[in-house]
């Protein structure tokens, strides 16, 4: 259902400050496949997903989404389809607007907003209930700025916002990594959870690697921006972390030989 | 003697209060400072006046403002967003393009308005009490428009506008055209800040091409002081403290006139005015550090 084809991204191309982000990665998931996504800092994980969201172009290659060429539509027309969390807890609800206004704003999620009511009645016990299943007691505060909330309990309306219209693909992107590990865990289970109640086609980006290997059917390792794994269900079942630290500095080893070769010439 | 000058600023606290809600909108709501206001309300003023010369129903006059100030609010929301100017840049050259405008429109750089038809004279017509029509029917209009601001901000698109100000990445990715939304915020804000150019000159009884001159800084005060006073909590409550801030603001102008500054003095009381409500809020921030750092 997403397929990346041959995907190449440089960053100020063609100034002195040139860096190849993507190299020709080409990723296929299958409808409810739950990829999680690791790599070292800078390997391009989270230009993968910027890309897929249309916060950024693309150099080269495509990205079909149903068989559809997705680069065409601007971030806000992509939105309907894909929904986004980012490592900040900031980033994805608006402070100074209730927790019962953000979850209406993300039940419009892609639709055409019009003149209508933003806030509807009938909405509001289906929100205390999907909140109640958060055990963070938020259901008691919809009318709460959502600025006078922890990160933890802003990632997880986040969460909730994201998924809340079943959207077809989930990009998460370290979203529990500035949270305490507490918070953190907690979140990851609410995220699990919701994956899997809905059937949900994720892209999960994550440093912690037992995480990478315990969550979801599909991994993929991306290094210097290339994809240098990419594990489906038996693969990855039989994964181990030490495993994947033999395959990173493999790759390393393979990168420093570029590097030699280079040097020599 | 006291109590005209105490009738006047009530009334002028409510006729300004128009144009108040709109720096609300764009200041508070939006979160961008937009200067067209400076060349929307004499622009409002001009409309209105011409219109009226010109032998137009004084009702037409009124509402023509509402119409060329949201182009003009498009015009600096198109330079921004299309244009990628920054904001402040792109209020200050459509301000300064209205001047030339304005002038256009009003062909000379005043407008009396003093033996003609205004929607003032109007509504006196039926026969109110002398004090009363303009205090009446600026309140009816500073009522409604903060009742429509109530209702607007609630709204799909509403909702939008407000997480546009306040988290624009997030609310693009939940797929609104933030352009789209501040284009719009803008449109609405200076329509309201050129229908009450129009009012004003019908008030005052003439339009002037110098009119608008600081008009976003007496707006500014008015929100500002309206917070410091009344409180910002919901939207409800932020737009009847902009009607009670824009009042309280000329009470404060006719006491520092009657205290004996001269009306050229009221710029630079505004400006300090400004400055020291915008510093009320840090000032309180640092006397409650200082207790907590004092009770830890
Ligand atoms: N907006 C940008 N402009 C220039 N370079 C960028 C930009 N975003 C990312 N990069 C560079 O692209 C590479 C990949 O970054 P990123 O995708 O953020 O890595 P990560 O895997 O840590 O998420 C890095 O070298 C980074 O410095
Ligand atoms: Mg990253």
């Amino acid at each position: 259902m997403l397929k990346i084809q041959d995907v190449t991204k440089y960053f100020n191309l063609n100034t002195v400050d040139q860096k190849l982000a993507l190299s020709q990665v080409s990723i296929d998931l299958n409808e409810g496949d739950f990829m999680t996504v690791i790599g070292s800092n800078g390997a391009g994980k989270s230009t993968l997903l910027n890309i897929i969201a249309g916060v950024h172009s693309v150099d080269q290659g495509a990205v079909l989404l149903d068989g559809k060429n997705i680069l065409v539509l601007p971030e806000y027309r992509r939105a309907l389809y894909i929904s986004r969390i980012f490592q900040d807890p900031m980033k994805g609800t608006a402070p100074n607007m209730t927790v019962e206004e953000n979850l209406s704003m993300a039940m419009a999620r892609g639709k055409k907003r019009g003149l209508r009511k933003g806030i509807s009645r009938g909405n509001r016990e289906m929100f205390k209930e999907s909140l109640a299943q958060l055990e963070l007691g938020l259901e008691d505060r919809l009318n709460d700025k959502v600025g006078l909330l922890s990160g933890g309990q802003r990632q997880a309306i986040t969460l909730l916002m994201s998924t809340i219209t079943s959207p077809k693909l989930l990009l998460l992107d370290e979203h529990t990594a500035a949270l305490d590990p507490k918070t953190g865990s907690k979140i990851v289970e609410l995220t699990e959870k919701i994956v899997s109640d809905n059937n949900l086609t994720t892209m999960m980006v994550t440093h912690n690697m037992e995480q990478a290997l315990s969550l979801g059917n599909r991994l993929i390792m991306l290094h210097g921006g290339k994809v240098i794994l990419d594990l489906k269900d038996d693969q990855k079942k039989r994964m181990t972390v030490d495993g994947l630290l033999y395959e990173f500095e493999r790759s390393r080893g393979e990168k420093f030989v570029d590097d030699r070769v280079i040097l020599a010439n | 003697m006291k109590v005209g000058f105490l009738i006047a600023s009530v009334e002028q606290g409510f006729v300004y209060a128009v144009m108040a809600l709109g720096v609300y909108l764009t200041f508070r709501i939006l979160d961008f400072p937009d200067l067209t206001v400076d060349g929307s309300f004499p622009l409002g003023a001009a409309i209105a006046a011409k219109m009226i010369v010109n032998g137009s129903s004084p009702l037409i006059s009124t509402f023509m403002p509402l119409i060329f100030g949201a182009l003009a609010g498009i015009i600096t929301g198109l330079l921004h967003t299309k244009g990628k100017i920054t904001g402040l840049l792109a209020g200050i050259l459509t301000m300064i393009a209205l001047y030339s405008i304005n002038l256009r429109i009003m062909d000379k750089p005043n407008i009396p308005l003093l033996r003609e038809e205004t929607i003032i004279t109007m509504v006196s017509g039926l026969g109110l009490p002398k004090w009363l029509p303009s205090l009446a029917l600026f309140v009816v209009f500073a009522l409604i428009i903060k009742l429509f601001l109530d209702w607007f901000l609630f709204t799909e698109i509403g909702l939008a506008i407000r997480a546009t100000g306040d988290n624009p990445h997030m609310i693009r990715s939940l797929g609104a055209n933030t352009d789209n939304m501040k284009i719009l915020g803008l449109a609405i804000s200076n329509a309201l800040v050129a229908f009450s150019g129009g009012l004003v000159a019908q008030y005052q009884g003439f339009a002037d091409v110098g009119m608008g001159i600081g008009m976003i800084i007496a707006g500014l005060a008015a929100v500002i002081i309206g917070e410091v006073v009344f409180g910002a909590g919901g939207i409800k409550r932020a737009t009847i403290a902009v009607v009670g801030g824009s009042i309280l603001y000329r009470l404060a102008i006719a006491a520092a006139l009657l205290s004996g500054l001269r009306p050229s003095d009221l710029k630079l009381i505004t400006a300090l005015l400004v400055v020291f409500a915008l510093s009320t809020p840090r000032v309180k921030a640092l006397l409650s550090q200082n207790k907590t750092a004092v009770d830890g």
